[in-house]
């Protein structure tokens, strides 16, 4: 089995991705280390839409390499009150 | 303080003894007592509260705050100012929480007035209030439950401009504003005026919440440079809804939070976002500063 990452995605970018299950998020195979930029493609995420990327729970950017084994959560900009 | 001597007096004379559910027996103050001592003596409710409390003797209406509140930490928000900018969603909510636990004085900051489309999650958003000025009728909720509070209502928004004057003399601003120009602004003005700035956002069943103290990057780390997607139609709150339990959810750990910054106690949401997913039951806190 190769290395994988596993993808949460956050309000709004959930909609990108049918049946999304916001409890077990997505499983990516990542074969060759990866850019978040390319791994939001990989998902159907726009990255435009994107406006935190976090890997492990720290801050990324979007030329950060995943390798496999990482927890990706992205997000868009919420502003609600 | 005026009158002090009799006050203390006063406050001999009422104080009762309580039991309380460990079965602890304390010395309390009731509240038709504390009024009766403030108008004797031309005092203010929350300065007879006060003076109580250095005494030893809790007001009954806060009496359900110990021991997790000591009596000092009681009194130092009774004697705490803070900001609440936007009485809606999250600002209302924020607002009746710390006015219930005691903060002495409250700015409610909000231009708008309630229409039918509040009435799902902002807490002074009633029948009877639709087409009224949203920071006073939560002004008036707040002194239902608790009198002794300060409560300044201010139809206005703040501004660079009059953020002095509207601002002055706060301990701790609550971001509970409704979209992303106005809570950077906001930002800028804290900053300026060196005061802790307390975040939260919702859309859907998801929140946010974070600390920013005066010099912290703050926002820039939350909305950053990149300009993502800010079309109106495009805002996740916008497609998702502002339901009520999210916006209570957010309002209960702003309100944590302020009671941190002015206690100094625990472990502040400071260059952290907390992110709160009501339907997955999940919260996770990340890191912002410091990334690769």
């Amino acid at each position: 089995m190769g290395k994988r990452v596993r993808v949460f995605l956050s309000a709004t970018l959930r909609g990108f991705v049918d049946g999304y299950d916001p409890h077990s998020g997505l499983e990516v195979p990542v074969d060759e280390p990866m850019e978040i930029t390319e791994l939001c493609g990989k998902v159907g995420v726009p990255w435009e839409r994107v406006k935190i990327a976090m890997v492990d729970g720290k801050k990324v950017e979007g030329n950060h390499l995943v390798k496999g084994g990482e927890r990706v959560a992205l997000f868009p900009a919420v502003g609600g009150g | 303080m005026r009158n002090e001597e009799q006050v203390m007096a006063l406050i001999r004379e009422a104080a009762q003894k309580y039991v309380d559910p460990a079965g602890r027996e304390i010395l309390v103050l009731d509240e038709a007592s504390c009024q009766e001592i403030s108008q004797r003596c031309h005092v203010t409710l929350r300065e007879v509260h006060a003076i109580g409390l250095e005494r030893g003797l809790w007001p009954l209406r806060y009496v359900r705050n110990r021991e997790i509140l000591s009596k000092q930490d009681q009194k130092k928000l009774i004697e705490s100012s803070v900001a609440v900018v936007g009485s809606g969603g999250l600002g209302g909510n924020v607002s009746l929480l710390l006015g219930r636990v005691g903060i002495g004085r409250i700015v409610l900051v909000d231009q708008d007035l309630f229409d039918e489309t509040n009435l799902n999650r902002q807490a002074g958003a009633f029948i009877h209030s639709l087409g009224k000025p949203k920071a006073k009728e939560t002004a008036r909720l707040i002194q239902d439950a608790n009198p002794a509070v300060e409560v300044d209502a201010r139809q206005v928004k703040v501004t660079e401009e009059n953020a002095a004057e509207v601002l002055g003399k706060i301990h701790v601003i609550v971001d509970a504003l409704d979209n992303i120009p106005d809570r950077i602004l906001l930002q800028a003005v804290a900053k300026r005026l060196e005061i802790p700035l307390v975040h939260g956002a919702l859309a859907g069943f998801e929140g946010q919440v974070m600390a920013i103290l005066p010099g912290d990057p703050g926002l820039d780390l939350v909305y950053g440079n990149r300009s993502g997607n800010s079309e109106p139609s495009a805002r996740p709150e916008a497609i998702l809804g502002v339901p009520p339990m999210t916006a209570a959810m957010v309002a209960c750990y702003q309100a944590m939070e302020v009671l941190k910054v002015l206690l100094q106690r625990g472990q502040l949401l400071r260059n952290k976002m907390l992110y709160l997913d009501l339907e997955s039951g999940a919260a996770y806190t990340y890191k912002l500063s410091g990334g690769s």
